[in-house]
């Protein structure tokens, strides 16, 4: 049953813990995302579990997570329409080879060492209830995936969004983050056939009726959202609930025809309008209360399904060290052996590696689902949550000591003159 | 930028030979065995009626028809007991055979006869044949002689 009082003491203490993790990680220099993922980590088994359980029992009852959790997928709903929103199709297509070469690199490259070591951690830690081929392809998927909106920020901050490194950067995290989806589509498709009642033809077939007419059919309506914008400069509340619940019916198609609610409402922001005052405007209007408050509990959620103690041992710390490395080699090393075969300077390319190893919050929402369909372990999604901080955390410094700011104050003056619009429209200063 | 034949070099070199590689590697990976896959509740029947007499059995009658939950990662796995009085504990799985040691409850400690620092040692044989599958072993007090042994059997609810 409900307790109102602990859901309502839960929210207070996350959203208190985030805002204040998240500023002290803004003043050394990270994203506030970085903090605030920390912040769930310390609210978990790993921290506050560890050094006081009966605190950790008293406010995060096991029996009371479920409500939490249902408030935090609202809120990763939100959020993945809004990621879908700032991805923007035509900008590779105006990239050219460069940028398709480095985004499919970026995504082979992690994705065949991820099966390489999905080798060998298989059969130390998976179990036989797991195919290896679920077990291969997930991993993958894990590593190749880029933080979008992290990726976007950082640009913004820098000054970088219109330089070359930050097109082809933005166009490169935009098809790897469609990638990924589409390929961890194919897996929850393929473990959920089973339990969803619907053969999986019926699954298979439904959702590509439903690609079609998304694309085909729906994009064309919700071009009167943008008409009806240039128009008046505002769109009504009516028409921001109507966005809002074609996102949810496209959700709940998703998780009915046997994937998940996120692909739904991913898809839906895909094929919004792309006018970039258009975008800046829903997503100005949405961002807040999804950026304050309910991804601030997604974070707590996964924090308290991650426990680091889980890795415990020289043998899974090992197991941890080698899943970082493998990602940050796969990610900024294809990224950076991409760019640079591409024709980019070498100092350019390995930023360009740096800026595609940034998973944060896409990572987080990817391991989840990993969890929740029962594809990794407990202790792997530890691992690879604490992969997830790692590669996150160190992208602002790496990138600072790789591509120092003034190689790129001619461009970024270039770009101040013209109107700075991040994909997300996210507040350059982080906050 | 890059020319389209040098494109082609690089996208054959950089994506398609992986790939091919990841289709390899997927291939072989359908033989490797993975450890058993004994995640989830579990319902106990212990038979430990005639342990009361026994020191430290009033711990273990504790553990008589409680019902635990697996949390499995590979090799290893997290034992925790529905009832909450005994306390979560670290496993490990060798073939068809679990080995647990779970800490005594202070509970248990304070029993006549009951030193502290004891342990329980679980070992169970699991049977995948068995639907729903099932475990059958030992359930005993370490380091102490005097006392005894529980046989158990625990079932997997599905």
């Amino acid at each position: 049953m409900l307790n109102l009082f602990t859901l309502v003491l839960q929210i207070a203490l996350v959203l208190a813990c985030s805002r204040i993790v998240g500023s002290l990680f803004l003043k050394v220099g990270q994203p506030r995302v970085v903090g605030e993922m920390f912040a769930g980590i310390m609210l978990g088994p790993s921290l506050l579990g560890a050094i006081a359980p009966q605190w950790s029992a008293f406010v995060f009852p096991p029996s009371s997570l479920g409500f939490l959790n249902a408030l935090s997928q609202v809120g990763v709903i939100v959020f993945m329409f809004l990621v879908g929103l700032g991805i923007n199709p035509r900008e590779l297509k105006s990239q050219g080879h460069a940028a398709v070469l480095t985004s499919h690199v970026s995504i082979t490259a992690p994705f065949v060492l991820a099966s390489f070591l999905a080798f060998y951690l298989c059969p130390r830690l998976s179990d036989s209830s797991v195919p290896f081929t679920n077990f291969a392809l997930f991993m993958g998927a894990a590593m190749s995936i880029t933080a979008f909106p992290v990726l976007a920020r950082i640009l913004a901050e820098r000054n970088m969004l219109n330089s070359r490194l930050g097109t082809v950067g933005i166009a490169c995290a935009a098809v790897d983050d469609v990638t990924g989806w589409c390929i961890l589509a194919y897996i929850v498709l393929f473990i959920r056939a089973g339990n969803t009642g619907h053969p999986i033809l019926f699954t298979v077939g439904g959702l590509i009726a439903f690609a079609l007419v998304m694309v085909y059919g729906v994009q064309r309506l919700l071009k009167r959202f943008e008409v009806s914008y240039r128009q008046t400069g505002e769109l009504s509340e009516n028409a921001l609930a109507l966005m809002l619940l074609l996102a949810l019916i496209s959700a709940l198609c998703t998780e009915w025809l046997g994937i998940h609610l996120l692909f739904g409402s991913f898809l839906m922001g895909t094929i919004m309008p792309k006018e970039q005052m258009f975008v800046r405007y829903v997503v100005n209007k949405f961002e807040t209360i999804v950026v304050t408050l309910l991804l601030p509990l997604f974070f707590a959620f996964t924090g308290l399904r991650t426990n680091v103690g889980l890795v415990k041992g020289a043998e899974m710390w090992m197991y941890c060290v080698a899943i970082i490395l493998v990602a940050t080699l796969g990610k900024l090393g294809g990224s950076m052996l991409a760019g640079w075969w591409s024709g980019m300077p070498a100092r350019e390319a390995a930023g360009l590696g740096t800026l595609m190893n940034t998973r944060g919050l896409m990572e987080l929402v990817i391991l989840n689902i990993g969890l929740d369909i029962k594809v990794i372990s407990p202790a792997l999604f530890s691992m690879m949550v604490l992969m997830a901080l790692v590669t996150t955390f160190m992208t602002n410094p790496l990138l600072q000591a790789i591509c120092p700011d003034k190689m790129f104050r001619r461009e970024a003056e270039k770009s101040s003159r013209q109107l700075a619009v991040t994909p997300l429209g996210l507040d350059p200063a982080g906050d | 930028m890059l020319a389209s034949k040098n494109f082609a070099v690089a996208y054959l070199i950089l994506v398609i030979i992986p790939m091919l590689g990841l289709a390899g590697v997927l291939r072989s990976g359908s033989k490797l065995i993975a450890p058993s896959a004994i995640g989830g509740h579990w319902k106990m029947q212990a038979n430990a009626p005639s342990l009361t007499p026994v020191p430290c059995a009033g711990s273990m009658a504790t553990m008589r028809d409680a019902d635990f939950t697996i949390s499995q990662s590979g090799r290893y796995f997290a034992l925790r007991f529905a009832n909450s009085v005994m306390p979560s504990a670290s496993g490990l799985i060798e073939g068809t055979t679990i080995k647990v040691n779970i800490p005594l409850p202070p509970k248990g400690v304070k029993e006549v006869g009951c030193s502290g620092g004891h342990v329980f040692s679980l070992i169970a044989t699991l049977d995948f044949k068995a639907n729903p599958n099932s475990m059958a072993g030992l359930l005993s007090v370490n380091d102490c002689v005097a006392c005894p042994s529980a046989e158990f059997r625990a079932v997997r609810e599905q």
